[in-house]
């Protein structure tokens, strides 16, 4: 297996070295390598991310690479073994995603936006919509910080307006 | 060495877009995502614009709350295109509405629907004609305990169907064999017909259909 490696910088000045496979995982990346835009003496700058997020999507782009390769390997594997692959993946997921706050949660999903890794942003979707599914609208509000500019007028015209959806 | 330039559209982003709030939400079910009408005013409306439609009636006390809350909801839903309809209702036993929210839905989003799954075991689902002429339909999963579709059926055209699972105690033998001969990229089949009866062994029914058309196919069940 040919191991390109290639550099990557984040917004706070850190490098780091990553596999070209793995980082094909951005789709954003894959076009840059497309586009012949990558030098191979220099590290491809990521204004957006920081260094602790870019490490994160690291970690996870270099997990799923290998999964990738093993799907190519075993195309005959059988059922039972196809399922215990899939319950490998997502028990690693769960852990990835068990050991981050809510606030990382956010700054990962707008690195995986930004960098293009569509399986990332699926992902960190679903482990957010899992925290705020029991959630009331106060706290949801505190999560995403939204302001309510509702008068509490309004805030019951709309409550019931959609009665049937707060029963 | 010449140094190339590389420039990206992106610019800063300090928050989250539109379109990633509306990727979240489409992870819960319907009844999660409407309460964030309450929110603020710029999250008044977002929730019509979901990409997904997801109805249980197991999270909600009654039928007829349940009921009301899907009328509402499928009539004020308007998303550009709707990834996926899921419906269910088990352990129900009323069935004037299902064909008539399917129809609803796909009025609301000019029949631009990828995913339906309608679980409803106890129940007659009726299907609406336009459903089976969807382009861009990929994966249909029916459980109910008749399936037909509206007659009369003249066109079944469904040139993305990948999945089609079709479970039932009856069914309507002709518009299946219709949908069966019209998908060409099927790759999932599974047609289970539930019986009371003692199991009619495997061939003397499903073997009346050809399937040489389905090239595409690589995983058929046939049950029952």
């Amino acid at each position: 297996m040919s191991s390109n490696m290639i550099m990557l910088k984040s917004s706070d000045g850190a490098s780091f070295e990553i596999e070209e496979a793995a980082a094909r995982k951005s789709k954003i990346i894959a076009n840059m390598i497309e586009v012949e835009c990558v030098d191979e003496d220099k590290a491809i700058p990521l204004q957006n991310v920081t260094g602790n997020i870019l490490a994160l999507v690291i970690e996870y782009c270099n997990k799923h690479i290998v999964d990738d390769d093993d799907d190519v390997a075993t195309e005959e594997a059988s059922e039972e073994e196809e399922e215990a692959k899939k319950k490998k993946v997502d028990d690693w997921e769960a852990e990835f995603m068990n050991s981050m706050s809510l606030e990382t949660m956010f700054e990962l999903l707008l690195a995986a936006n930004y960098l293009n890794i569509k399986s990332l942003i699926d992902l960190v979707c679903q482990t957010i919509a899992n925290n705020i599914k029991d959630k009331t609208p106060e706290e949801v509000r505190k999560i995403f910080s939204i302001e309510n500019d509702f008068t509490p007028e309004e805030e019951e015209e709309i409550r019931k307006e959609n009665a049937w959806a707060f029963g | 060495m010449t140094k190339k330039v590389c420039k990206t559209t992106l610019t800063n982003i300090n928050d989250l877009s539109e379109e990633l709030y509306l990727k979240i939400f489409s992870f819960l079910s319907t009844k999660r995502y409407v309460v964030t009408s309450v929110l603020s005013k710029q999250w008044k409306y977002l929730w019509k614009k979901v990409p997904t439609l997801k109805f249980d009636k197991s999270e909600h006390n009654d039928y007829i709350s349940f009921k009301l809350y899907v009328d509402k909801s499928v009539f004020e839903h308007q998303s550009h295109v709707l990834e996926s309809f899921n419906l269910k209702v088990a352990n129900t036993f009323l069935d004037e509405n299902i064909g008539l929210w399917i129809k609803t839905t796909l009025h609301r989003h000019h029949c631009q629907l990828r995913e339906l799954e309608i679980d409803a075991e106890h129940i007659l689902l009726q299907l609406p004609r336009e459903l089976l002429t969807i382009k861009i339909l990929g994966v249909l999963k029916l459980k109910g305990k008749e399936i037909n579709v509206e007659a009369p059926l003249t066109t079944v055209c469904l040139p993305s169907l990948k999945t089609l699972h079709h479970h039932s105690r009856r069914f309507d033998f002709d518009s299946l064999q219709m949908l069966l001969s019209s998908c060409n990229l099927l790759t999932d089949l599974i047609v289970t017909r539930e019986t009371t009866l003692v199991m009619v062994s495997k061939g003397s029914l499903f073997f009346e259909y050809d399937i040489s058309w389905c090239k595409a196919l690589v995983a058929l069940k046939l049950e029952g």
